[in-house]
């Protein structure tokens, strides 16, 4: 019990150290077609929502359609959507049928070992990441629930606004 | 105890000065973290644990250093694993474009996993890290990466588990030397191979050689991927075969809207470290629901062949239809597991979302029906009201074969209240009946035999500040099998409370 204590209290400690505005580390990762992709040569021209999935994640299936309707909206005006498969090596070959079946519009990168999504603290799908102009994170959200996707389209709306 | 005070003391001694002074650091280090805590409080003595860890990534530039505190206190079920606290990873590391060198704890993926896949999973409790050496390069026609270093150990001896003082990053198999190349001359085409050569351990006179050689074929209409994989040397670890081989094979096809999935396998000796780090591709239908994923196969990838068909089709505007088959064989044609599901998923009807799905499963204990319905309302904007009914009936034998079956009829309900974005409430009820199949239908007297079995929770998720997620639930859950990739733990019963909290910072 005692270590718990120690544990809670580390927690709330390190809660008030650590803020949000850290630079995305930068990486590369192959899309459906084996083709590789730079995320700091992308970085610059409008923001870029990073999402990590997975085929066999329930509520990344929801999150996902209300993606879809997100990148309708504000993807004229400059957003980029990065859609992270975490499937691995089980599961990768069901994710261009998933994607084709259900005609998501935007990039999809595979990340087979999770070391991207490790690289971004990821703990359980689904995991948003909004980064702005600059190459900075600007917002983390994870899991999905109704109304999540509000917030997310007021994120973008704000990035948008600043540029 | 005194020890791990000390570590935590030593923790809060380095992260001090960062408190008040931003997320730079002096010297334009950036600062970043997260912090994860997991205990149960039980009844059960065999399910209390405590998980706990907090991560640190100092990043200047192109470099990043990280460090891991942990604080493991695993499960008895869990006893392959000791428990453990310190700094269990460390690792410096430099990326520039699609270059990366990286020295300490990192992990690593070989083709698809044939010989190689060190990987972490928390829902398993396992992290496959390797201790060493990566250097990794992607390019538009070729991506490849070298790495020595040590892999972690997953199951553990007896001597190993009652180690006085037990290394904060588990206990290390033979250093592992190897790399992997692979070739894209044309986008649509990829051609690599891959060596991996393990030294060897005490009393085994050579050490052990891996390789695979794998291609894949990239167009709009399919996408074809194939590896072969050898094993040729005595011992890898525990395993003393002489030599081994595997195939894996998939192949997707796209007709119009419908998708074909099709994978093969066989894999004769070639489980490393008891298959965790290497864990090539099972072949099966991944289940997520609980009842469904409580059946599935536990690989083994020493001794079984194995096919899966699956076909998808978006059917209307929102809708998408699944259907999959799978049977995997010993080598020796025995049937190990077989798995027919059909799943329907639709948008937008009378306003909600829902899934149907069946499933036949069939392992060598028995066979199990299941039968699935979910649904999601939404109450207004931020509010929603979810359901998932889960039913399954299994007819099993504790021997194979033999005539004295036990049937169960399992139904799962789990109700939520979703009352904001950052708020739900939940309910999971589960009830079990268990009966001898045969005394229970020829004679209703025997039916006092029947057994009822009554489990139920409340579960509280919370999102705080946007940074933190929180789970408490309480009451009583079921033990039972938990499965990911082949790969499955038991999760003990539960009488008492859990609670997770992951901060991202």
């Amino acid at each position: 019990m005692k270590s718990l204590m120690l544990m809670t209290f580390l927690f709330t400690f390190t809660l008030s150290v650590f803020p949000q505005d850290n630079t995305a580390p930068d990486f590369n990762l192959p899309d459906m077609d084996g083709k590789n992709y730079q995320l700091s040569e992308n970085t610059g021209k409008g923001p870029i929502l990073i999402n990590f999935w997975a085929t066999w994640c329930i509520p990344c299936r929801a999150e996902m359609k209300k993606l879809k309707d997100i990148y309708k909206d504000y993807h004229d005006q400059g957003l980029e959507i990065l859609s992270i498969s975490i499937d691995d090596t089980k599961t990768v070959n069901k994710v261009k049928g998933f994607v084709k079946t259900n005609r998501y519009p935007f990039t999809i990168l595979l990340d087979t070992n999770s070391e991207v999504f490790q690289l971004y603290q990821g703990s359980n799908p689904p995991q948003t990441v909004l980064i702005d102009q600059n190459g900075k994170i600007a917002y983390t959200h994870t899991g999905y629930r109704k109304g999540d996707e509000i917030k997310l389209a007021e994120e973008i709306a704000k990035l948008l606004k600043k540029e | 105890m005194k020890r791990l005070i000390l570590l935590h003391l030593l923790w809060l001694g380095l992260t001090l000065p960062v408190l008040g002074q931003g997320f730079l650091l002096p010297g334009g280090i950036e600062v970043s973290g997260n912090t994860y805590l997991e205990f149960a409080l039980s009844d059960t003595s065999k399910s209390r644990f405590t998980e706990s860890w907090t991560d640190l990534f100092l990043t200047r530039g192109n470099f990043r250093a990280g460090f891991r505190l942990g604080v493991h206190e695993p499960p008895v079920s869990f006893a392959s694993q000791n428990s453990v606290s310190g700094l269990e990873h460390r690792f410096l590391e430099y990326r520039k474009g699609g270059f990366l060198a990286r020295v300490g704890n990192f992990y690593s993926l070989f083709g698809r996993g044939l010989i190689l896949r060190s990987f972490e999973n928390r829902t398993l409790r396992w992290d496959g890290n390797i201790d060493g050496v990566k250097l990794e390069y992607r390019h538009r026609y070729a991506d490849g990466q070298l790495i020595y270093g040590q892999p972690r150990k997953s199951r553990l001896s007896p001597q190993e588990i009652d180690r006085k003082d037990p290394r904060p990053g588990g206990e290390r198999l033979p250093a592992l030397t190897g790399g992997e190349l692979k070739l894209k001359p044309d986008r649509r085409i990829g051609l690599g191979g891959a060596y991996l050569y393990s030294d060897s351990l005490e009393n085994i006179k050579d050490g052990v050689h891996r390789w695979s050689v794998f291609s894949e074929l990239n167009f709009d209409y399919a996408n074809i991927y194939g590896e072969y994989a050898g094993v040729d040397g005595a011992g890898g670890n525990t395993n003393t075969v002489e030599g081994g081989r595997g195939l894996y094979f998939s192949a997707n096809l796209f007709l119009g809207d419908f998708t074909l999935l099709g994978e093969y396998r066989q894999y004769d000796s070639l489980a490393f470290d008891g298959g965790l780090t290497n864990n090539p591709p099972t072949v099966i239908q991944e289940h997520l629901y609980t009842l469904l994923n409580r059946r599935q196969l536990i690989q083994n990838s020493d001794n079984e062949e194995g096919y899966l068909l699956q076909l998808g089709y978006p059917v209307a505007e929102h809708g998408v239809a699944t259907v999959s088959y799978s049977r995997t064989e010993s080598l020796q044609g025995r049937k190990v597991y077989e798995d027919f599901t059909a799943l329907y998923e639709a948008a937008d009807i009378l306003g909600a979302e829902w899934v149907w799905g069946f499933a036949r499963q069939q392992d060598l204990e028995g066979r199990y029906l299941n039968f699935l319905a979910s649904t999601s309302f939404a109450v207004s904007h931020y509010r929603s009201l979810k359901m998932i009914f889960e039913h399954q009936h299994a007819r099993v034998s504790e021997i194979p074969g033999f005539i004295t079956q036990r049937q169960h009829y399992d139904q799962l309900l789990t109700l939520e209240l979703g009352l904001s974005s950052r708020l739900a409430f939940s309910f999971l009820g589960e009830h079990s009946t268990d009966q001898f199949a045969d005394e229970a239908e020829l004679n209703d007297d025997l039916t006092s035999r029947k057994k009822h079995h009554f489990w139920a929770g409340g579960q509280l998720n919370a999102a705080l500040f946007n940074r933190i997620d929180l789970a408490v639930f309480g009451g009583t859950r079921r033990k039972g099998k938990v499965c990911i990739g082949g790969v499955c733990v038991v999760k003990p019963e539960l009488e008492g409370l859990e609670v997770s909290l992951t901060a991202r910072l």
